[in-house]
């Protein structure tokens, strides 16, 4: 028997197409996923680097002119504060992804945190040591 | 202080309205009003035909969900001077269809929820014990946090990634998968793991976070998801190098 009483539809939503400017939390989702394809560019310029190095002095004084040029200093400027951001952004998401269990207790925040950042700095001096010729 | 503060409520009729609209009312500001004493006043007082959800008023029953000046809450524990000087927008959770005024329907989470299995299971044939379970402190930490999910579903509402896939399997269903596996009486978490290892299920998560900010409970859903991500790949792992086996 058909009923009496109408059905009326439900309003179905749509997200709007800036909907990744609505909160801070949504905003450094979508420049930690912008920030991938900075980290592609320094591999394929780090593969780049390589092959030239391999090549012999001569092509590694092209690549060295080549990074010169004000246009890829400035794309490499870009590139190495997203690669920064997206190095800090997955520090801070680790501690949110998971917390191990030490000794049949959970870690806190901090104690998954903490051991990354004091690597990174070390490995970050180490790093500025070659290149200082401090070695 | 003022002694009256406007709201704004989102309104949309089934038989009427092609598209919600906003109503404003003013009430009274009253030290220790939450928005939802305001929607009271105004269906008791102003409007009797505004729609919208409660039960507990006291952050408990996880009715009163709504989306309050952009931001997901149980308006039963929201004041309303802290909006001051106002007004103060109030919509229905973002991602539900609306059904009327600030009430979503919410099947589509309810259906999710049945999906995951959120009770204990027991393997067939598993002892019985001769009297009831028991546990230890330690036992009870290990999932006591997912266990006080109240299915509010703010949390969906936070969700762009629900937002955007209706199919993802989403931040609560998950929580409470997760607390059944990591309970000691049960023993249904591989059960569970068929659902939440497909596409839909957790996979579809790109750790935004935002689900485990609006938790009024704190229960952080965003944690039992990538945990769940985890115990997925150390299953499919256990598979590939004990096919059928090593369970
Ligand atoms: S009325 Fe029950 S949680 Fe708000």
């Amino acid at each position: 028997m058909p009923s009496a009483v109408p059905r009326y539809r439900p309003y179905e939503r749509r997200m709007p197409l800036l909907w990744w400017l609505q909160r801070w939390n949504y905003t450094w989702f979508i420049l930690r996923e912008l920030s991938s394809a900075f980290v592609a560019w320094w591999v394929v310029v780090t593969l780049i680097q390589i092959a030239s190095i391999l090549e012999g002095p001569q092509a590694y004084a092209a690549f060295q002119a080549w990074m010169a040029q004000p246009l890829l200093i400035i794309v490499n400027i870009v590139s190495f504060i997203f690669i920064l951001f997206h190095t800090l952004s997955w520090f801070r998401l680790v501690p949110q992804a998971m917390l191990p269990r030490i000794g049949g207790k959970r870690t806190s925040a901090v104690m998954t945190g903490a051991p990354m950042y004091v690597v990174w700095a070390v490995a970050s001096v180490v790093v500025a040591c070659f290149a200082l010729g401090v070695f | 202080m003022a002694d009256k503060i406007t709201l704004e409520v989102a309104r949309y009729s089934p038989e009427q309205d092609g598209e919600p609209r906003f109503d404003r009312y003013e009430v009274p500001l009253i030290e220790n009003w939450m928005v939802l004493d305001a929607l009271n006043y105004i269906k008791d007082q102003l409007d009797g035909t505004v729609t919208f959800r409660w039960s507990c008023r006291m952050g408990i029953c996880g009715s009163c969900g709504m989306v309050v000046n952009g931001h997901e809450r149980l308006t039963c524990e929201t004041l309303l001077a802290d909006y001051l000087p106002g007004p103060i927008r109030v919509e229905p959770l973002r991602h539900f269809p609306v059904m009327r005024d600030l009430v979503v329907d919410l099947s589509d989470f309810m259906e999710k929820l049945e999906r995951v299995k959120p009770w204990i299971i027991r393997q067939p044939g598993a002892p019985e014990p001769s009297r009831e379970f028991i546990q230890t402190p330690e036992q009870l930490a290990e999932y006591k946090q997912y266990s006080l999910c109240i299915n509010c579903v703010l949390c969906y509402s936070a969700c762009p990634v629900y937002g955007l896939d209706p199919h993802f399997i989403g931040p609560a269903a998950s929580a409470l998968s997760l607390r059944y596996n990591l309970d000691s009486r049960d023993q249904g978490a591989e059960q569970r793991l068929d659902v939440m290892a497909q596409h839909d299920g957790v996979w579809d998560c790109t750790v935004i976070g935002e689900c485990s900010v609006v938790c009024p409970k704190h229960v952080d859903p965003s944690l039992a998801i990538q945990e769940y991500k985890i115990s997925a790949t150390k299953a499919w792992f256990k598979n590939l190098l004990m096919p059928g086996g090593g369970k």
